[in-house]
């Protein structure tokens, strides 16, 4: 079943135009959105999520049509420009969006696995750059949705940490989740392996 | 539930917010603490003195703001699209969150009011039955309604500092405590301030508890029209606000259907509303009775003059407005004995014509008794736009040692 479907969605930037994003992400696969910097990778992953509004094409999540008031269900997203309120700390953080997902009793668990047990009391903005985006990952973690979108999960991780994560995205394949995600690094594109598609002047090849 | 009250600590746990408050609690608790004993009592402390008014709204005002700003600086609105919240939603729980955030600061203030009278005042007195209920609605639903519109006005800016400025700007020029300094505003521009707007609707007209702004009928009409204006605007600017960051961004254009039928509905409600809010008000919150107040012509200031009066036979000036009354032997010795007098204040004031006050004697000595004490009721008639006293019963008690 398709986690994912992107067709011929258009938009803009300001007075640029962009567009058309099409590809489609499956259940249990991995996708990766590859191109230079300021190709519109990002831009495409923030039309997925339906925090742009397209003026064309449409946008499916789980079946199900994403627009205006019709936000994405069951999805995981971790975004580069995420946002933090530095005097929360990662477990309040996450408590903030666990009702949606129902996942008050997963916080823990899922500080564990991103490796932020240790500081899950310690206000945010003590963390360092690495462990910021690992508090990311553990909000996209939140709930084991079906559908992972990831900006640059490894930007600020360390290599092992970049190896790690590959490893925690074949296991959620292997589960039937869906990944799609942008990255420059090619050591961790290889590890993850799955799909690419190519990104140029805010358009999919 | 949960989420409201996690998102209640939330938004009481920020520095700026925490500032906030550790602030207003400093200035009012010092505004307190430095009043007239005569002006405190437990139950009316924060809202018999208009600086304890002003500042609680002034903080709930800017707590609200900084959080509905801090929930889109900080990402977490995106946050709530992204794991399938709609953006009502989302606008639904940032309103929650400073409801949430106002009522643990009117909890607070009234916490710290309460002390703060204890401490200086002693043993705790009496309310006034429904009326201190009455006016403790009003200071609540206050504090919720400007919650509300803060909470909208930071969504919509969605930039802390500049949220928190504009609250600020919008409150201050209608503050009591500035309109005893500078002129007083026309009442029409309340509907120019989102928190002065909904402040005036939850008074019934009054602008303030104690304040200033004397808002009649036409300007309280506007007001409920305004604050529903700025509620519905606010919200639409709100939830069509980009979740990302674009350059030059073109807003959504706001639903004007729904705008349009929400002012049609308070059109129909302010027709009937205000002049059955303006009934609800207690009598001691109408605009009359605080204007008398500011002009020295309220019940128990024409009550103490004219008790003062009578020790100093001759013209009294203004207060000299009696009815026609006439003092037993007993009344006429205790007034021409007095050595202090002591009128209740006006919030433990039963009924607006009827004021009790203590009056400290010459010691008289009865066998091994002394005297020092004579409690008298004065009876009150309003003329046009003062009081005249109409009747002094007792001394209804004496107190002796």
């Amino acid at each position: 079943m398709t986690a994912l479907e992107l067709h011929a969605v258009r938009g803009s930037l300001g007075r640029r135009p962009v567009g058309p994003y099409t590809f489609q992400v499956h259940e249990g696969e991995t996708v990766a959105l590859v191109g230079a910097n300021g190709s519109g990778k990002t831009t495409g992953l923030h039309y997925a999520l339906g925090l742009r509004r397209a003026t064309a094409g449409r946008v499916v999540v789980h079946g199900e049509p994403v627009g205006p008031s019709r936000p994405p269900f069951d999805v995981g997203a971790a975004l580069l420009d995420d946002g933090l309120d530095p005097d929360l700390t990662a477990r309040a953080d996450l408590a903030l969006l666990a009702p949606l997902r129902r996942a008050e009793p997963g916080i823990d668990e899922v500080l564990e696995v991103v490796g932020l047990a240790h500081a899950a009391d310690t206000p945010t903005g003590a963390f360092s750059a690495g462990m910021v985006r690992r508090l990311g990952l553990a909000r996209a973690l939140l709930g084991r949705p079906a559908l992972l979108v990831l900006d640059e999960p490894t930007a600020s991780l360390d290599d092992a940490a970049g190896a790690w994560l590959a490893a925690l995205l074949h296991e959620l394949n292997d589960e039937g989740v869906a990944v799609v995600l942008t990255s420059h690094d090619p050591a961790f594109l290889a590890a993850v392996g799955g799909r690419r598609i190519e990104v140029a002047r805010c358009r999919t090849s | 539930m949960s989420y409201l009250l996690t998102g209640a600590r939330a938004a009481v746990r920020g520095r700026a917010t925490r500032a906030v408050l550790v602030s207003g609690m400093v200035v009012a608790g010092t505004s307190t603490a430095l009043a007239r004993p005569d002006q405190l009592s437990v139950w009316w402390s924060p809202l018999s003195a208009s600086r304890w008014w002003e500042a609680g709204l002034l903080c709930v005002g800017l707590v609200a703001a900084l959080d509905g700003a801090g929930l889109v600086a900080t990402g977490t609105t995106r946050r709530w699209w992204c794991a399938g919240a709609t953006r009502d939603e989302a606008l639904a729980w940032t309103v929650l969150r400073a409801l949430g955030a106002a009522l643990v600061v009117a909890g607070s203030w009234i916490l710290v009011s309460v002390l703060v009278v204890v401490v200086r005042r002693g043993v705790p007195t009496a309310g006034t039955g429904n009326e201190v209920l009455d006016v403790a609605l009003h200071f609540v639903a206050g504090l919720v309604l400007v919650a509300i519109l803060a909470s909208l006005v930071g969504a919509a800016v969605g930039r802390t500092w500049a949220a928190a400025g504009l609250v600020l700007a919008a409150t201050l020029p209608f503050s009591s405590e500035l309109l005893d300094i500078v002129p007083q505003p026309p009442g029409w521009t309340v509907g120019l301030s989102p928190v002065a707007a909904g402040r005036a609707v939850v008074a019934g007209g009054t602008g303030s508890a104690l304040g200033m702004l004397d808002v009649s009928r036409g300007p309280l009409l506007l007001a409920a029209f305004a604050s529903l204006g700025w509620a519905v605007a606010l919200a639409s600017l709100a939830r069509t606000r980009p979740l990302v960051p674009v350059p030059r961004a073109r807003r959504a254009a706001p639903t004007w259907v729904p705008v349009a039928a929400a002012l049609a509905l308070m059109a129909a409600l302010g027709a009937i509303g205000p002049d059955a809010a303006a009934s609800r008000v207690p009598w001691m919150l109408q605009p009359s009775w605080r204007d008398q107040r500011a002009h020295g012509r309220s019940a128990t200031q024409v009550t103490g003059a004219w008790l003062r009066c009578q020790a100093h036979p001759g013209p009294c000036g203004r207060f000299e407005v009696t009815a026609g009354v006439t003092l037993g032997d007993g009344a006429r010795k205790v007034l021409t004995r007095q050595r202090r007098i002591e009128v209740e204040v006006d919030s433990l004031q039963g009924a607006p014509d009827t004021v009790d006050a203590l009056i400290e004697v010459e010691p008289v000595r009865s066998g091994q008794v002394v005297v020092r004490y004579a409690a008298v009721r004065v009876h009150l008639v309003a003329e046009g736009d003062r009081w005249l006293v109409a009747g002094l019963d007792g001394p209804v008690a004496v107190m002796s040692s």
